[in-house]
């Protein structure tokens, strides 16, 4: 064989390889995009769950609500100024 | 060989000429779409499927001063259709339209409406368990869009201080608009395939990732918050008031703690807003001070040098004319001096004074405090309050002026200048984000009286929260309290109402150290108790007393109800 008949075949090799290398890295990003949309999603649903978690402790702990159940379920009161003892440094 | 040696050889020539021919058209075509019309042809054809959507962001927080959540955005998806693609069995439209809770009727007539479009909502902003439901239908041409609701946990106390978003989640009034830029998130974009029905095949790449909005933590105390709104509403209720407004200031960094309303509204039911209820009082609405200025006139009274604190003035015999004006007292109160008539806020008294000095030292010292200019540059539609230029005074004016009449201001304003009192005289911007640099801050501030002037009043003030005084109601048990009441007619058409009433008490707590400043104002109370005295000072007293102890300030007075004292060993 001749120095350019080799020289051809080894083109074409390269060729042929670096095709492949485009279509796997092509793949590859696909798949990994799709991971990371997944985790996005995860993550936007975890943000979610705590925001409305956050909001569901703000809700549950308004002042009226637990002023109404010191009063009402507890019988607490605010102790008039003459039963406090203030203690100073 | 001949010509005609082959039997076939004319229709062998025809036949190469003619699949040549093909050939070379077939290429030339080929030439023309895939090198001469490629971009076109390649951008048609990604058009027919490949789309670019919009990515919704997450708009930020509004938090409180302790990082309580004020007001947050949930996702929800709402329902729309492509009129092009939407076509569905009478079975699945029925069920459409109960879930949805839409009559069948108005579904059908907005996609008609919208029959040349590709995009219509037929429902905005359901739960997304809800959407999952109807996305199980599997109707051709119809899909769903996430967006953002906001949620305000705290409902109708916080309403007016935060304002409201639009169905898109903007600001549109109060802090949600005026940080605007802050709360609000970039939308991304995302490549996306679709298949011939609209749903979505693949997600191809992103274009750009959506940016979410930044939390914002306010000055606003939600527990203070909370206090001041549910007195204000007793107060309101309680007289019959036709609205009312109360806002606490922290003295030394000028931050807002409470802003609250009457009447107010639940931000969380859009639906029923309308602009009467939605209208922040504390910001945008004007009124005349009345006695609540007085300290403001005796304060340029004592800087003229004419008057000290034990100076007399004859305010007998309850009233003087000027001009053709005459000038009121409720009693007679004989000769006084000037901390008396502060306690006893005359009319007669304080008038005098300030024809004593000069027009100019009363306008100069209104001015100084900030009376008739806006607080700050972040509220949206606040008011700038109107003083008329001295040297358009009258005689009358400069005389109704001392005691508050044909000048108007913002509550925010008038606690804004009682702050600088209580703080030494300096007065500063005022503040609706948490201050994260206090130290700075309480440094900060632009000196307007001397200190020693401010003593002398914020003395005179206690005495109209003690015995003899007409704000005794403002007492706190355990606190020394000092501040000033204002009944101020109504100004309507052609004069002042008769029995059209704003009720009106500033002050600020504990005198020893003032940390605290406080406005409260209830618009016409009906009945018998109408004075400032009567009917906003219970208001102050009831919040400063919880505010006081929230915020863990140590009593200094013992007013009514002594508070025992006990030392720890080793202390000071």
């Amino acid at each position: 064989m001749s120095a350019r008949a080799i020289l051809v075949a080894l083109l074409s090799l390269a060729v042929l390889s670096t095709a492949l290398g485009v279509v796997y890295s092509k793949h590859e990003t696909r798949r990994l995009f799709i991971g990371v949309q997944r985790l996005e999603a995860e993550r936007d649903r975890m943000n979610f769950d705590w925001v409305r978690l956050q909001l569901e402790q703000s809700t549950q702990a308004t002042q009226a609500r637990i002023e109404s159940i010191a009063h009402g379920k507890l019988a607490m009161n605010i102790p008039p100024q003459d039963s406090v003892v203030i203690v100073g440094r | 060989m001949k010509l005609t040696g082959h039997p076939y050889r004319l229709r062998r020539i025809f036949l190469v000429i003619a699949l040549g021919l093909g050939a070379i058209l077939l290429f030339m075509r080929a030439v023309q779409l895939q090198v001469l019309n490629h971009d076109f042809l390649s951008s048609q054809g990604e058009a027919r499927y490949a789309r670019v959507v919009p990515v919704a962001a997450h708009r930020g927080m509004i938090l409180d001063r302790n990082g309580e959540p004020l007001a947050a955005s949930t996702p929800v998806e709402s329902v729309w259709v492509n009129p092009q693609e939407f076509t569905a069995t009478s079975a699945q439209f029925r069920e459409l339209s109960q879930l949805l809770g839409t009559a069948p009727d108005v579904i059908n007539s907005t996609i008609y409406a919208h029959a040349s479009d590709e995009f219509v909502f037929i429902r905005r902003q359901i739960s997304p368990e809800d959407a999952q439901k109807v996305l199980a239908l599997k109707i051709p041409g119809l899909a769903l869009q996430r967006e953002y609701r906001r949620y305000y946990p705290a409902g109708e106390v916080t309403a007016h201080a935060l304002g409201f978003t639009d169905l898109d989640d903007k600001g549109q009034d109060g802090l949600e608009y005026a940080f605007e830029s802050v709360l609000h998130g970039t939308p991304g974009k995302r490549k996306i395939i679709r298949g011939p029905h609209g749903h979505v095949v693949d997600e191809v790449e992103s274009l750009r990732e959506p940016e979410p909005g930044r939390d914002i933590t306010l000055s606003i105390d939600r527990r203070l918050q909370y206090l001041a709104y549910r007195e204000l509403k007793a107060a309101v209720q309680r007289h019959g008031a036709q609205a009312g407004s109360a806002v606490v200031l922290d003295v030394q960094t000028g931050e807002v703690l409470a802003m609250v309303n009457q009447p107010a509204f639940n931000p969380n039911k859009r639906e029923e807003l309308h602009g009467d209820q939605t209208r922040n009082r504390v910001a945008t609405d004007m009124f005349e001070p009345g006695s609540t200025i007085k300290p403001f006139t005796v304060a340029a009274a004592l800087e003229s040098g004419k008057f000290r604190p034990s100076s007399m003035i004859d305010t007998a015999p309850g009233f003087f004319k000027v001009g053709n004006a005459t000038v009121h007292d409720i009693h007679n109160y004989g000769r006084i001096d000037v901390s008396t008539v502060l306690q006893k806020s005359s009319n007669v008294g304080v008038s005098k004074m300030a024809l004593e000095i000069s027009a100019e030292q009363v306008w100069t010292v209104f001015t100084r405090v900030g009376l008739g200019s806006k607080t700050s540059a972040v509220f949206p539609a606040e008011a700038a309050g109107v003083i008329k230029n001295y040297r358009q005074w009258h005689e009358v004016e400069r005389v109704t002026a001392a005691y508050g009449y044909g000048v108007s201001v913002t509550a925010l304003q008038l606690v804004r200048a009682y702050a600088a009192l209580a703080d030494n005289g300096r007065i500063r911007p005022v503040l609706f984000t948490r201050a994260d640099d206090r130290a700075q801050i309480v440094n900060a501030g632009e000196q307007v009286f001397r200190p020693e002037l401010t003593a002398q009043l914020r003395r005179m003030l206690e005495t109209v929260s003690q015995e003899g005084g007409t704000g005794t109601e403002a007492r706190v048990a355990g606190y020394r309290v000092a501040g000033k009441t204002g009944t101020v007619k109504k100004s309507q058409e052609g004069g002042y109402a008769e029995h059209s009433y704003l009720a009106v008490f500033a002050g600020f707590a504990p005198m020893s150290n003032p940390r605290l400043a406080m406005v409260v104002m209830v618009d016409e109370p009906q009945g018998d108790a109408y004075y400032g005295g009567q009917v906003a000072a219970p208001v102050f007293s009831a919040v400063m007393s919880g505010a006081l102890r929230l915020l863990n300030i140590a009593p200094d007075g013992s007013l009514t109800l002594p508070a025992r004292v006990a030392l720890l060993e080793g202390g000071r």
